[in-house]
């Protein structure tokens, strides 16, 4: 058997030997000054072969290493003996690669599907007095941003027996705490837990007390099917996984986050028209025209249309601040289609006009 | 060289580094294809590939260094960190803003804030212990012992002291933190050693942090007087967004200052360099580096053109390039006996780098 020159460090000592090697049937006999080793043919690891030598170890002793200069002759004899194995290196090579596919799908699926799904069952198993606190606390949060308006109390009572109405009709399981909030863009948001906000716009861009009645029944659609704590599961769920992502590059990261987005786009349109259908019973059983909410997002459509000019606000903030109508916009036209489509004549009025005009002035208090 | 002469360990223990920009742009393109594919799962094996390539590189006394740390143990420590560290965290942090009264939630997060920055001190200090304890040479591994919840709260309370002092303990904190980990470094069961006397410090450590801190002042001056003067801190307060032309303009004013800061900054870190490299020894080893202020200048220009022109993917062989340039600078004076040095006691944890990871404290090699 051919006997190749080695260096061998026994893992024991820093010391260096010079060897001899030989290729036996089963294993690398190591024998030098000093130092004797047996490495059983199985247990031999390549672990560099990018050098002007290969570097070998045994998984037996892993750190002794054994530096074999290269050489036609070497390789040969080293290839004979089945201690270097393209075949072997191939192998752990494609496993990696499974490994990577299989953990980058995984990943995958829990941005496009566990998540999205798995928030709904995890916001419906949330107790609801839990989410109440929790919409409070969230409520104060947004009115860092978007001030409760001041001396609201006439409006407020104006408005009770319209809300009592709505939520008696609607049944959302939460309290219903409706806020007048200071914010030139008409738009009417459900936090958490029952917490309703109607922007000082909104008011303004309105034209009629079913159209408030309807928004807000689209609102308490959202509080029924507790939408926002759901939000909350989702976000939660995808700022971990952009934890995740972090330290990663930058572009690959941005995949991922915008196609968790847009999933939850998906997702979010999904929970828009299950609100509108809500509004539109609640209005129904209130004794109101449903198709007030069709007139709502009209005025709110022809809002975006008149000025054209985003509002200007920090980008961060850009999601409170833009209504919800406009963020979904392309889909707009068709639920007023289906609003339209519900109309039939009102039993009842929504307030008095006297009301309406109190409720209208709630955010013009000096 | 004769075995017996090796044994006695009377060889030249000089530092050599050969890596070439060419392989380590090609390791920078297809890892970061790899890692676009992976949705960055990949970033840990290529890491470790970047490591094992660089400590090939790299020979003491002819023989290279070799890192045996693997893909998978990084990214199982950074999943580790996540559910232990980072979820209770991030957890505690949410759920006191929702569930807690305003003032009870300021006092969580104060807590939870200070908690987070002893724990930066810990995760260095595992990832260091990681990166040791993965490193053979001659078939002896590298070690860092010494208990990484001490250095946390050591280098929490320099911190505090660097801020209080308006960083002007800022480079004390450095080398003190830099003795630590040294005088507890081992390479089998000999020790490393760090000098931090007086008598050692023979660089003018402070005297070239006057400068930098000089150029840090003009860098911030620089920059929001430049915000200033374009009335860019009006239209934050307002809330609105500024306009394309200010923000560049901004852009270009950081990049002019970044250029002046690095001319203010060199000159202490090359200082700093060369201070910590010749107070650590091993044995009759003594380390020196000659790195020089303008070979600090020269490279981190020349690596900043390299990661431009390459749109980015040149970030792993400028990395490369500053560490070869470290490595050939280095000059060992004195010899080691080998054959006396014995195995490290400690084979080092299981999985790599977790907490580094998560709080994203490793960036880079
Ligand atoms: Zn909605």
């Amino acid at each position: 058997m051919t006997a190749l020159e080695g260096r061998f460090h026994d893992g024991v000592t820093a010391a260096e030997h010079r060897v001899a090697v030989t290729i036996v049937e089963d294993g690398l006999e190591i024998a030098g000054a000093g130092a004797r080793a047996f490495w059983r043919k199985q247990d031999v690891v390549v672990v560099d072969k990018s050098g002007d030598v290969w570097r070998l170890s045994s998984s037996e002793t892993p750190d002794a290493r054994l530096a074999i200069e290269k050489s036609k002759a070497a390789e040969t004899a080293l290839r004979d003996g089945g201690i270097l194995d393209p075949r072997r290196d191939a192998i752990r090579g494609l496993w990696l690669a499974g490994g990577l596919l299989a953990l980058s799908a995984s990943l995958a699926f829990i941005v496009f599907v566990a998540i999205p799904l798995g928030a709904e069952p995890l916001a419906r198993a949330t107790p609801r007095d839990v989410e109440e606190q929790l919409g409070e606390n969230l409520a104060r949060q947004v009115n860092v941003f978007m001030r409760p308006c001041e001396k609201t109390a006439p409006a407020d009572a104006a408005i009770m027996p319209l809300l009592n109405d709505l939520e008696a009709a609607g049944d959302p399981g939460f309290t219903i705490m409706l806020t007048f909030v200071q914010e030139d863009t008409p738009n009417a948001l459900a936090v958490a837990g029952g917490q309703i906000m109607v922007t000082s716009g909104l008011l303004e861009t309105l034209e009629s007390p079913d159209e408030l009645a309807a928004v807000i029944a689209h609102e308490i659609g959202h509080v029924k099917s507790r939408d926002g704590m759901i939000a909350l599961y989702r976000n939660a769920g995808l700022g971990i996984l952009l934890e995740l992502i972090t330290g990663g590059s930058g572009v690959a990261q941005q995949i991922v986050m915008v196609g968790g987005q847009l999933t939850e786009l998906s997702y979010t349109r999904a929970q828009e028209a299950r609100a509108d259908r809500v509004a539109i019973a609640i209005m129904g059983d209130a004794g109101l025209d449903p198709a007030a909410l069709a007139r709502a997002f009209e005025r709110l459509k022809g809002y975006k249309r008149g000025d054209g000019d985003e509002p200007r606000v920090p980008k961060q903030m850009r999601d409170m601040h833009v209504p919800e109508w406009l963020q979904s916009h392309p889909d707009i036209d068709n639920r007023i289609v289906r609003a339209r489509a519900a109309q039939r004549p009102a039993r009842a009025i929504a307030m008095s006009p006297e009301d309406w005009a109190t409720v209208r002035a709630a955010c013009k208090a000096k | 060289m004769t075995t017996e002469q090796a044994e006695r360990g009377a060889i030249a223990l000089d530092v050599k580094n050969n890596s070439t920009i060419g392989q380590f742009l090609w390791i920078g393109f297809y890892s970061s294809i790899f890692t676009l594919l992976t949705l960055t799962i990949f970033r840990f094996w290529a890491r470790t590939i970047v490591r094992k390539r660089l400590w090939a590189d790299t020979t003491i006394g002819g023989t290279p260094l070799e890192y045996t740390g693997k893909g998978s143990e990084l990214f199982i420590g950074f999943l580790i960190a996540i559910v232990t560290v980072m979820v209770p965290i991030v957890g505690a942090i949410v759920a006191a803003q929702l569930l807690l009264p305003p003032i009870y939630t300021a006092v969580v997060i104060a807590v939870v804030y200070l908690g987070f920055f002893i724990l930066i001190g810990v995760a260095l200090f595992l990832a260091r212990r990681y990166q040791l304890s993965r490193t053979n040479w001659r078939g002896v591994r590298f070690e860092q012992r010494g208990s990484p919840w001490a250095y946390g709260f050591i280098a929490f309370g320099y911190g505090l002291l660097s801020a209080i002092t308006l960083g002007w303990f800022a480079p004390a904190m450095r080398l003190r933190l830099e003795k630590r980990m040294w005088n507890n470094a081992f390479f089998g069961d000999m020790a490393f050693t760090y000098d931090n006397s007086k008598e050692a410090r023979t660089e003018p450590v402070y005297k070239s942090y006057i400068l930098a801190y000089i150029g840090v002042i003009l860098y911030y001056a620089l920059i929001f007087g430049g915000m200033f003067q374009l009335g860019l801190m009006d239209s934050m307060g307002s809330g609105g967004m500024p306009d394309i032309r200010d923000i560049g303009i901004l852009y270009a004013l950081a990049f002019g200052g970044a250029i002046l800061f690095l001319l203010f900054v060199a000159w202490h870190e090359a200082v700093m360099l060369r201070q910590i490299t010749k107070s650590i020894s091993l044995g009759d080893v003594k380390l020196k580096s000659t790195f020089s202020t303008w070979d600090l200048i020269g490279l981190v220009l020349t690596n900043l053109l390299l990661v431009i022109f390459t749109l980015g993917f040149g970030a792993i062989a400028a990395q490369m390039r500053t560490w070869r340039k470290i490595c050939r600078r280095i000059e060992v004076d004195g010899t080691l006996e080998l054959a006396r040095i014995h195995q490290a006691a400690s084979r080092g944890p299981r999985s790599g780098e977790g907490m580094a990871d998560a709080f994203d404290l490793s960036g880079g090699v």
